[in-house]
């Protein structure tokens, strides 16, 4: 049975962006990409999961060039085979991606589990996998937190809301989104890396439309707040004062 | 064009975040119609059915995970009304059904909005992209838009009469096993309308004692950073940012939070944010409302005092 972990570039969270003066995308020049935090989670529970269910490890990402070499990095961190779906352009939209990497899921075969991140960072989106598991024809579960594969079933715990988790049971094929606290991703080893290298990662191209929608018209920054009003004095004072404000200016009290 | 909203249904009653956002819809001018869908609440008081609830649906398996039998039954009513957008307040059940059914039937997704503009026939909206680093603006000609919640609040027109709607719902594949209920239930943060949130500056678990009180007095929920909820000192359901809950309450309190862009990009969009911080270039004083230089230690316990005073 093999397992196919969707994987997403992101830029890393704690840089600041630039968006382009033709307002399309982000000034990609000093951009540190990495691979996306809950993708770590799905692809370090697939690592675990790989002796159980047999099989191989793909991981698949659309996206320019730049991809690949996260790509290579699902390839350290131990995934057999990667596919790069070869697209210049910025895919945001979560339908089209996930038509795009449908495509390409269903030529795996013997796929049994598809194990992805519950969001991107950049679109905080949390969709591609339930979309992915439409076009598939597989149930899925979302937000999965916990999980242990006994007896050919998947016992698995999500959180629905409030700090309340639900305990399930699922069997393949399936479709699962990672959320955190199902693991600790672990880093590549410098043989993991080596090996990499040595591993198949193919570039294929996509016949499926690439105008979405719908459409991204345009980017631009958040507005400056107006700055805020600081509150001095001894703490009674501070505290009279800021109750005075959320009462008599904001209606908040 | 029409616009259906979702509106969650729980034993509580209707999620008011959705209703809000009806009224909201219904002010803007929309020509708007409502389904609500979940659990049969326990008390309905007619005089608080909204005028545009067409009709409602009430199954007791949609008290467990069954995003399928939801997906199934929205379908059903947007068969029957045929509208262009549908919308609901971003939860964990409508992230979680509504992209499938967007696959389904070919609309569009959009989620985490801020904004909505009728332009024409055309819906344009606001959406944040890299953790509220950009703004992206969205022409949405079929699609599911999940908005933030307590963002776009209106009064709805009330005096309805939905039809009851019912069918069989379609065989689960996910099997339901159990519950695990946390000691102190809360509302989902997501929805909360008051939140007290600490950060590391809070020392030692023992100390969201405090918070708790404060936020019971404001009638609030608990959030916490990363690096508490890393420590443990707070469930992981409780974390505020990126790579935690986007909450968009009215009143965000961050007592000895540093604010990380991180942190930043799951809070920011509250409509007033308190900042209690010692340190007086701490980053959170560049995004907040009302900002205190001062010990958290002083200042909690004071704001705690003055609320149990005029209460
Ligand atoms: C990929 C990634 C994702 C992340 N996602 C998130 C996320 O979702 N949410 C999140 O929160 N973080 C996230 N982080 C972490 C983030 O970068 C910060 O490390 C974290 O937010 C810091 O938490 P803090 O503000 O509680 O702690 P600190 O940064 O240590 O700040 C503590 C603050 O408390 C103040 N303080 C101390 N004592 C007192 C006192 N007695 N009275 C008043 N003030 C006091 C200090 O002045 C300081 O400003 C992420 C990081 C990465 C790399």
């Amino acid at each position: 049975m093999n397992i196919a972990v969707p994987v997403r570039q992101v830029p890393d969270t704690g840089q600041p962006l630039k968006i382009t003066d033709n307002t399309s995308s982000i000034d990609e020049s000093r951009v540190k990409w990495i691979l996306g935090p809950y993708d770590e989670f799905a692809l370090e529970e697939a690592l675990k999961l790989k002796p159980l269910l047999g099989g191989k490890i793909f991981t698949l990402s659309l996206g320019p060039e730049r991809v690949k070499e996260t790509l290579l990095h699902t390839l350290a961190l131990g995934a057999d085979e990667a596919i790069h779906i070869n697209i210049e352009k910025e895919v945001r939209d979560p339908l089209t991606c996930a038509k795009i990497l449908s495509e390409h899921l269903g030529k795996i075969p013997d796929l049994s589990l598809v194990f992805c991140g519950k969001l991107a960072v950049d679109t905080n989106d949390f969709a591609v996998p339930q979309m992915l598991a439409r076009l598939l024809d597989f149930p899925f579960v979302t937000n999965v937190n916990s999980l242990e594969f006994k007896e050919g079933n998947f016992h698995l715990t999500r959180e629905c809301g409030g700090g309340v988790e639900e305990l399930l049971k699922a069997s393949p094929p399936l479709v699962l989104s990672a959320d955190k606290g199902l693991n600790q991703p672990r880093y590549p080893s410098l043989q993991g890396i080596m090996k990499a290298k040595k591993k198949p990662l193919q570039t294929v191209s996509s016949t499926q439309v690439q105008d979405t929608v719908p459409r991204y018209l345009n980017l631009s920054s958040p507005g400056e707040k107006p700055p805020p009003e600081m509150i001095s004095g001894s703490p009674e004072e501070q505290i009279k004062k800021l109750i005075d404000f959320l009462k008599e200016k904001e209606k908040l009290l | 064009m029409k616009s259906l909203v979702f509106i969650d249904s729980t034993e509580e009653g209707l999620k008011k975040s959705d209703l809000d956002l009806l009224g909201f819809l219904e002010e803007s001018g929309q020509d708007v119609v409502a389904v609500a869908m979940g659990v049969k609440p326990n008390s309905f008081s007619p005089e608080e059915v909204p005028a545009n609830l067409k009709s409602v649906f009430f199954h007791e398996d949609l008290r467990h995970y069954s995003p399928l039998g939801l997906a199934k039954a929205l379908k059903t009513v947007m068969e029957k009304e045929q509208p262009q957008w549908v919308f609901s307040t971003a939860s964990l059940k409508t992230k979680d059904f509504f992209p499938w059914l967007a696959a389904d039937l070919n609309y569009g997704f959009i989620n985490e909005v801020t904004d909505i503009k009728r332009a024409e026939s055309k819906i344009l909206v606001t959406k944040p992209l890299y953790a509220g680093k950009a703004l992206a603006e969205i022409e949405a000609e079929k699609s599911f838009i999940l908005v933030q919640a307590n963002y776009m609040c209106g009064a709805f027109k009330r005096g309805g009469n939905p039809e009851e709607l019912s069918f069989s719902l379609p065989q689960n594949p996910i099997a339901h096993q159990s519950f695990k209920i946390p000691e102190k239930k809360s509302k989902d943060l997501s929805e909360a309308e008051i939140i007290v949130s600490g950060g590391r500056g809070l020392q030692e678990p023992e100390n969201f004692k405090m918070l708790e009180e404060l936020a019971g007095l404001l009638g609030g929920e608990v959030g916490a950073s990363r690096a508490v909820t890393d420590a443990g000192w707070q469930p992981y359901s409780r974390q505020v940012g990126q790579t935690g809950k986007t909450v968009t309450p009215r009143l965000y309190i961050a007592c000895g939070i540093s604010g990380a862009i991180q942190h930043l990009a799951g809070m920011q969009n509250s409509q007033v944010i308190v900042a209690i911080n010692k340190d007086s270039s701490a980053p959170i004083f560049k995004k907040c409302t009302y900002g205190l230089v001062g010990d958290l230690f002083e200042l909690v316990p004071e704001m705690i005092k003055a609320l149990q005073k005029s209460s």
